[in-house]
């Protein structure tokens, strides 16, 4: 079959690789009909995700056909012929984790569990196609996927509705909804969004959805002005980083209290909100003194209101320096984040869809071949031709 | 069995084997001469290179070759007297003559780990008690047979052929309560001396197991594939197979990666580059 694979930093290709086996009696292997490339795969092609190995096949946004079950499959629940959607994060239905609907937090889906309690205390979740620290599965970039504990993780669709609008519930649409729904949102609140990308388009309709008063979406103006001009179109007030003050705005929309919930949908590859910040982080991450630039949870703790909420559904992977601590205490912050816990929101997302309250496929720009993957990796990391979202067609 | 106990060794073989530690005063036993813990081969090595060390720094005759006359000094006095102070503080014994027992206690590898399992104790126990579950969850253990009392048990490790080929040896239950506790050791003759113990214990958030193994490297050929095969870090991979345990306990298999696709990197696949092999579609701008 054809897979995008990860060779080195910068260096994407689809190759020629053999197809998936049921490797466990509980895999089921899914035909995919439409697979995404999400903006966390851009930290895999930057090289910022450490534990990538050459070969890797990488993508964790898929949907398709089961077309094989393996014979401990509970047919009750899933069988050949079913449409589904199948979650990033791999989940095994049986652990304290997964019974509290902590999905993304598995204790037994990682096979590789010593490097993430080297990395991080504990080890998270297996997640497709997302560097050996998650596991190293093969990753859903591909014509065909083997989903692991397949009764579980394959989440069944209907028929009646288009690809477009439900391939996202594997991971954008419910991350930018977890981002927006563990806040507490109240119908008084101000949301300051960062990030227009998929997500935050994702997590501006959330916050509307969920009542706020009042969303602001932050992001450059002169780089992707089609993507303000979406989260206009949504119904957020923008501000555009690269001509106004940030602070300055937000202080004003919220009548000098500050957002109530500031939200980082940008995650480690920020631009800072000035050249000199940057500058600081661009340095500080080639001498390896920090793994990110994490200018945009300084600038959401700068800004939130006393006693507000930081939620943070961007992507972190290592250790980052200047954080400021100080304010986080004394202004009395929580801090909401995690990998999504994509199984507990499908069904109510889903309910969502079919009522016709989201319609998540506005985000398609492109609709490409599985074999133009470079391409659309291309235009997608340089934001060239509008693009906002890249769906590959695993089937053209 | 209660037994009085005094030394440090006792305590913590007590520790380990379950028994109960005897309360109240203890006759108390003359300090031990400290016994000889230094290997043969390794004293004379150390003897020598120790009088060379300090004959080279009272030669400089400065502060740098009193400090080398200092630490040859040591290492001489370390050899002469086959008792080496810093292997006493760290519980090492490298002269041989002892009991699978006392090596176990003197310079075994201790491993632990601890686990929250969602299912009972009864059936955690009951897993764990039949003994040829084990290879299912411990990855190089080819089988264990019992040996018909059910209290002894035959252990198989698969091994390369340069080392016959299997790793072998029996073991006893030392302790068995049913739903709470499993200790187990090898007998005399065993190729690697070890033991282990696993205890249950009821939590809100299911059957709290905590094991505990340790072995002994032996000397030579079996010693060296075993160094091999645990690598660096024989925790890790020890650890790893417990944690097998929690897997089988709760989805009833164990995920594997073997077999999965796998690109090569050096088929004719189109390559992204940030140098742009592609062009931006005419009228885009970076």
């Amino acid at each position: 079959m054809k897979a995008t694979v990860w060779c080195a930093p910068y260096k994407v290709k689809v190759e020629e690789v053999p197809d998936p086996k049921i490797l466990n009696r509980r895999d089921a292997i899914v035909r995919l009909t439409s697979t995404c490339i999400c903006g966390s795969d851009l930290h895999l092609v930057d090289g910022f995700v450490p534990f990538m190995k050459p070969g890797d096949v990488i993508g964790h946004e898929p949907m398709g056909i089961v077309e094989e079950v393996g014979p401990d499959v509970d047919s009750s629940k899933l069988k050949k012929g079913d449409r589904v959607i199948v979650p990033f994060p791999i989940g095994c239905g049986e652990c304290w984790f997964c019974r509290n609907q902590l999905w993304s937090c598995c204790d037994n889906t990682n096979p590789k569990p010593y490097l993430g309690e080297e990395m991080f205390g504990q080890a998270t979740a297996g997640i497709f196609g997302y560097s050996h620290l998650t596991g190293g599965y093969a990753g859903a970039q591909a014509q065909y996927l083997r989903v692991p504990i397949a009764d579980v993780n394959c989440q069944k669709m209907p028929t009646d509705l288009d690809d477009h609008k439900l391939v996202f519930l594997s991971d954008i649409l419910p991350t930018g909804y977890m981002a927006a729904q563990h806040c507490n949102i109240g119908p008084e609140d101000v949301v300051a969004i960062w990030g227009c990308g998929p997500v935050g388009q994702f997590t501006i309709q959330s916050a509307k959805l969920l009542g706020a008063r009042i969303v602001v979406a932050i992001d450059n103006g002169r780089m992707v002005p089609e993507r303000l001009e979406m989260a206009r179109r949504s119904g957020a007030i923008t501000i555009d980083n690269s001509s106004e003050d940030v602070y300055e705005r937000l202080l004003d929309i919220s009548g000098g209290i500050g957002p109530d919930v500031c939200i980082d949908a940008v995650g480690m590859e920020a631009h800072g909100s000035n050249a000199l910040e940057h500058v600081y982080d661009k340095v500080k991450t080639w001498t390896f003194g920090e793994t990110e630039r994490p200018a945009v949870i300084r600038q959401c703790i700068e800004c939130v209101r006393k006693c507000g909420t930081v939620s943070i559904p961007g992507v972190y992977g290592g250790l980052s320096d200047k954080i400021p601590v100080g304010a986080l205490m004394n202004k009395g912050l929580t801090i909401k984040t995690g990998q999504t816990h994509v199984h507990k929101y499908v069904p109510e997302l889903l309910e969502f869809i079919k009522q016709g309250r989201i319609d998540p496929s506005f985000v398609v720009t492109h609709r490409v071949p599985l074999s133009e993957a470079p391409h659309a990796y291309h235009i997608f990391r340089e934001k060239l031709d509008g693009c906002i979202k890249v769906v590959l067609d695993p089937a053209a | 069995m209660t037994m009085a106990y005094s030394t440090r060794e006792d305590i913590q073989r007590a520790r380990f084997s379950g028994e109960k530690l005897q309360q109240g005063p203890q006759p108390r036993r003359q300090p031990q001469r400290q016994f000889q813990n230094v290997g043969e081969g390794e004293r004379w090595t150390s003897l020598a290179s120790g009088a060379i060390l300090a004959a080279l720094g009272l030669v400089r005759n400065d502060t740098v070759g009193y400090v080398m006359a200092g630490i040859g000094g040591a290492l001489a006095y370390r050899g002469a007297s086959g008792n080496c102070p810093v292997y006493s503080a760290l519980g090492i014994n490298q002269n041989q003559n002892a009991t699978p027992q006392q090596r176990l206690n003197r310079r075994g590898v201790r491993v632990t780990q601890t686990f929250t399992i969602n299912k009972s104790p009864a059936e955690c126990y009951r897993f764990w008690r039949d003994f040829k579950n084990l290879p299912r969850i411990m990855t190089h253990l080819e089988r264990v047979t019992d040996m018909g009392d059910g209290r002894r048990s035959h252990w198989v490790v698969k091994a390369p052929a340069i080392v016959g080929g299997t790793v072998e040896w029996d073991a006893e239950i030392t302790d068995d309560q049913p739903d709470k506790r499993i200790a187990w050791r090898s007998l005399e003759g065993s190729d690697v001396d070890n033991a282990g113990a696993v205890s249950f214990e009821q939590s809100p958030r299911g059957t709290i197991a905590r094991v505990e193994m340790r072995y002994v490297t032996p000397a030579g050929r079996i010693g060296s594939w075993i160094s091999t095969l645990l690598g660096e870090n024989p925790d890790r991979v020890i650890r790893e197979d417990l944690r097998n345990f929690k897997r089988i306990m709760e989805i009833g298999e164990l995920l594997t990666l073997t077999g999965q696709p796998q690109g090569t990197c050096a088929g004719h696949g189109r390559e992204y580059t940030e140098k742009n092999s592609y062009m931006p579609p005419p009228g885009v701008t970076r």
